[in-house]
């Protein structure tokens, strides 16, 4: 078996993922000089066996990145292919930046193991190794396949499938125009189409650029600590705000009883912010102080709801559910807790420390589900590259379209901007597409 | 059983269509007869889709039923080799190869007649346990008329092959002198009418129009009030329908807003006197087809002469076989048609001629002719066919073709016309005339590419929507001296136009060829990959995939897997080398 795939140039990141001190960015097949040569400086020497050169990659807009190339020519390298290791800053959006020029380039995303797959499939390898390599492979797409299910847990895969269903909306009625025209079905306009096209490209183009809103913000996580008064919110607020680093400041705008600090744990920096509690109001100040108290609500990326475990009730005002995930703190714990409350809720007090590592825990645990940038779906590296691919695919559909060639030169693109979205959403047939013709129009004579 | 009944046509009257058109026509590039058989009979010619791109144009033709059979029987008395037998085979001649295997040796007759065959083809039709519908009464039937093949399901489930059930419906014939024409739209054919036969000069019969009329509310109420009777709501019947001909009482309930149907009425030959009514296929009790008909404009006092039918019957999960259509686990037995579970005379044709060649050719001892999915839609049928199945009567559509941009009806003698030669079915004058033609698309293109006009050459002018042909021809008298024929010229023009596309689409065939040449033996063990999922192992020890490409498409199969069996190929190799 020699490799039908050879004739592509693959590459990946294959530093561990995360800031390190070093990144590396491997690439291997036949057209790997070629890419590495356009791009870096000092000019790559073709010559046999081994060079490591240090220089600079030509990142698009005028950046330039220091690296370290390691060029390994075939038939001597891990792969047996023309290989090149990148080594660079361990930055992952640097990393990123020089996987997007490659793949400009001509070259395509490795499968899971596919390096792997290469050497021993050129004979790299030694055949007793079979049962390694094929581990290898499957250990990297069970890692990936984690990654993917991860990613697309929720609303995201919500996204994914508003984008796969309009895809197949627009492609089916170019395909009931094309295989169903002998029949009365209603034929839907150009303009349709592109306008169609327009607004999916959009969606994409907006999925595109949620890559640079990073899933933990740069800027922190809004925690919103609400919940009726007395319950203990602003010990809680003061005893989860590191005393040693808090900022306790007003927050201009707002009226001064929204209090802010920050907190970092694990590593990710949270603005908490107190507020007063929620009752009804009963004089304008009052009134004044809990407008500022919702605002602060609605902005919350976490809501961090704190009860009286002593009380005997939950108030009115917090039972209905809000936006933002909410994490439920039964206070005051080191007195006895009449309080019915769900089993997910904390169980903490404030005033002895108990149950505050579990609320940290809880609000680190909180961010790693969190929707990035709250709302967009923000694709990892190899749903990037299928994204990009699709939108170019629906920009030639778009040309096609405007140019008003016949449907099937529309579809060719569409086609091929679903075969990109396979990668993330599964498989979508040609037998959905019909599917989808046959189930919203009457068809067959 | 009679040879009167060869090449009957149980539905409509018609040959081609959409997507069936490019069928008929690679076919005829092979060396079949179907084309040339419509083009001597047919009464009404058509090119669908004719405003469109040329990859998606279809030729259709409504067929004189009788003479259809007539000319098509002649035409295979006439076949040399060839004897006719009329008999109805109850079971097949089964018997254990030395390697553990079975192989086909013949059939046995309803006669007693056993007839010994190095290959067999089973081309079944609805005729395997067939069963008529027609509001609560049913009836043993192979189709209208015909008897059942009872027996030979017990045969082939005997060498263990799986079958399924399908469902198919014909609608009701009315007498034509008793159809009030006037009133309806008629739906003349081409003034210029294309022959599906490269070797059809042109077409000359008089052409006779069909009528358009529609279905209305009380056609709907009739039906609404009557689903009770019909067979496929009250669970009368048991296989599944295809999807793109749903019955007219399906298409009532499932598109109940609609507030009309379209129905054409469709003669059955030329001095015939039954007129198909194309649009309502049903198998409503035979007062209620009486009675929704005369609900039409135009029906209003059309008598019926044949009812409507739903017919179920036994296929063959077509998984089962290779892509030469030789049944896996039975060596020399071929199936083809409605037994590996598609529909209509195109799709049935196209698998009959390739089950031909091949039965021929391993009876000979040759390697099959098996084609691509970038080669042919014959070869996107097959291997929809056996590497996905299907659980509804199959239906060819130009949008099941991913290359079909290049898989025109236009070329398909540049495309198939040689492989017909190399396979014995086109004669040597034929096969020159392609390779002429070839030649001279190619010196065109390549006069286009290479003469300029301003800063353009000729073939990036013809780029431009508005421009056509015919202006090149008149613009530049060296192009015109050539002297090409109307169809080199075609050639010509839709090459040049569309280059790009087909730049991109030779491109991903390249890519799909290499996967398709990473050959894959029939004797690999997937349940010992350990490497492999779960599911794979399943769904790859049960098609067998010949190559990588074949592999990679059976739904359930990961790229990773694909991965873990190239590198489990290449140890087998090495250790057999």
């Amino acid at each position: 078996m020699s490799d039908p795939t050879a004739l592509d140039t693959i590459t990946a990141i294959a530093s561990p993922p995360g800031r390190a001190p070093r990144g590396i960015v491997r690439v291997s097949g036949p057209r790997t000089l070629e890419i590495l040569k356009a791009r870096f400086q000092p000019a790559l020497h073709q010559e046999q066996g081994f060079t490591a050169t240090t220089g600079t990659l030509d990142l698009d807009a005028g950046i330039r990145a220091p690296a370290r190339l390691y060029l390994f020519r075939a038939p001597r390298s891990y792969t047996a292919e023309d290989l090149c290791e990148i080594h660079t800053v361990g930055s992952p959006p640097l990393l990123d930046a020089i996987l997007e020029v490659l793949l400009g380039a001509g070259a395509r995303l490795a499968e899971p193991g596919e390096f792997t797959r290469r050497a021993f499939l050129n004979g790299r390898l030694q055949l007793n190794q079979v049962e390694a390599v094929a581990r290898v492979i499957h250990a990297a797409d069970r890692a990936e396949l984690k990654h993917a299910v991860e990613q697309l847990s929720g609303h995201v895969a919500g996204e994914v499938a508003h984008l796969r269903e309009a895809l197949m909306h627009i492609t089916s009625r170019l395909e009931l125009d094309i295989d169903f025209s002998d029949q009365d079905v209603q034929i839907v306009s150009t303009e349709e189409i592109r306008e169609r096209i327009e607004i999916t490209g959009q969606k994409i183009r907006t999925a595109l650029a949620a890559q640079a809103a990073l899933p933990i913000p740069e800027d922190g996580v809004t925690v919103v600590l609400t919940g009726p008064p007395n319950a203990g919110k602003s010990t809680l607020f003061n005893a989860l705000s590191e005393s040693t680093t808090t900022i306790v400041s007003e927050i201009a705008g707002t009226t001064r009883d929204v209090i802010a600090a920050t907190a970092t744990i694990e590593g990710i920096r949270f603005h908490l912010f107190d507020t007063p509690g929620l009752r009804e109001a009963t004089d304008l100040i009052e009134r004044a102080a809990q407008g500022a108290a919702t605002d602060a609500r609605r902005r919350a990326a976490i809501e961090l709801l704190v009860l009286d475990g002593t009380a005997t009730a939950v108030p009115e005002v917090f039972v209905a559910p809000h936006d933002a995930p909410r994490l439920t703190v039964v206070n005051k714990c080191e007195l006895s807790c009449p309080l019915p409350h769900a089993a997910s809720a904390i169980s903490a007090s404030a005033v002895t420390g108990a149950g505050l590592d579990r609320i940290r825990h809880a609000l680190v645990e909180q961010v790693r589900t969190l929707p990035a940038a709250e709302h967009a779906f923000v694709p990892n590296r190899r749903h990037r590259e299928a994204l990009a691919a699709a939108l170019s695919c629906l920009e030639r559909a778009d040309e096609a379209a405007a140019a008003n060639l016949s449907p099937e030169f529309i579809a060719v693109d569409l086609h091929g901007a679903i075969d990109q979205l396979k990668q993330i959403t599964g498989e979508i047939t040609t037998d959905d597409v019909l599917g989808k013709i046959f189930a919203d129009f009457c068809i067959g004579k | 059983m009679s040879l009167s009944t060869l090449a009957a046509m149980p539905c409509n009257p018609a040959v081609g269509g959409l997507a069936k058109g490019q069928l008929v026509r690679e076919i005829d590039a092979l060396g079949g007869e179907m084309g040339k058989i419509i083009d001597a009979t047919g009464i009404q010619f058509r090119m669908l889709n004719a405003s469109k791109g040329p990859a998606v144009r279809s030729p259709r033709a409504q067929a004189d039923k009788a003479l259809y059979s007539a000319h098509m029987t002649q035409s295979l008395i006439a076949q040399p080799g060839l004897t006719i037998l009329a008999d109805r085979v109850e079971s097949l001649v089964i018997v254990d190869t030395d390697a553990g295997g079975k192989r086909v040796k013949g059939v046995l007759t309803q006669t007693g007649r056993r007839l010994e065959a190095r290959s067999v083809i089973l081309t079944t039709g609805t005729f395997l346990r067939g069963l008529i519908h027609i509001g609560e009464s049913q009836h043993s039937a192979g189709r209208g008329g015909e008897r059942a093949a009872v027996h030979l399901t017990g045969s082939l489930m005997g060498t263990g092959l799986a079958l399924g059930r399908l469902k198919t419906g014909t609608p009701p014939r009315v007498a034509r002198a008793t159809v009030d024409f006037t009133t309806l739209a008629e739906q003349p054919g081409d003034a210029q009418p294309q022959p599906f036969s490269f070797t059809t000069e042109r077409i000359t019969t008089e052409q006779i129009p069909c009528h358009i009329t529609y279905t209305n509310e009380t056609t709907h109420g009739i039906l609404r009030e009557n689903l009770h009777r019909a067979p496929m709501y009250s669970g009368q019947i048991h296989g599944t329908g295809p999807r793109y001909c749903p019955s007219i009482e399906d298409k009532v309930v499932r598109f109940e807003h609609k507030e009309s149907h379209q129905i054409f009425l469709e003669p059955e030959g030329r001095h015939s006197q039954e007129i198909y009514l194309n649009g309502i296929s049903t198998s409503t009790p035979r007062d209620v087809q009486e009675e929704f008909v005369h609900t039409l404009a135009g029906l209003e006092r059309a008598k019926i002469v044949r009812f409507g039918y739903a017919i179920e019957y036994d296929y063959v999960e077509p998984t089962q076989l290779r892509a030469s259509l030789e049944v896996r686990s039975v060596e020399r037995l071929f199936l083809a048609g409605q037994i590996n579970g598609t529909s209509g005379y195109e799709e049935a044709a196209a698998q009959g001629i390739i089950a031909g060649i091949n039965a021929a050719r391993s009876a000979a001892g040759d390697t099959p002719l098996v084609l691509g999915r970038d080669e042919a839609y014959i070869g996107v049928l097959i291997d929809d066919l056996v590497t996905q199945g299907t659980t509804e009567p199959y239906r060819m559509f130009t949008s099941r073709a991913e290359y079909r941009l290049v898989l025109r009806h236009d070329n398909a003698d540049r495309r198939l016309t040689p492989r017909g030669y190399a396979m014995g079915l086109i004669d040597r004058a034929r096969h020159a005339a392609v390779k002429r033609k070839e030649a001279q698309i190619q010196q065109g293109l390549e006069h286009l590419n290479r003469t300029r006009e301003g800063s353009k050459t000729l073939a990036e002018r013809l780029r431009r929507p508005e421009i056509v042909i015919a202006q090149i021809l008149a613009s530049d008298p060296a192009f015109a001296a050539f002297g090409f024929s109307p169809a080199v010229l075609e050639q010509i023009e839709i090459e040049a136009k569309y280059a790009s596309y087909f730049e991109r689409q030779a491109a991903m065939i390249e890519s799909f060829q290499r996967m398709e040449s990473a050959a894959i033996p029939e004797s690999v063990d997937y349940t010992g990959i350990e490497h492999l999922r779960l599911e794979a192992r399943e769904k790859l020890t049960q098609i067998r995939p010949a190559s990588i490409g074949q592999a990679a498409r059976i739904s359930g199969v990961s790229p990773a897997d694909i991965s873990v069996l190239m590198v489990y190929l290449k140890k087998q190799t090495a250790a057999s080398a």
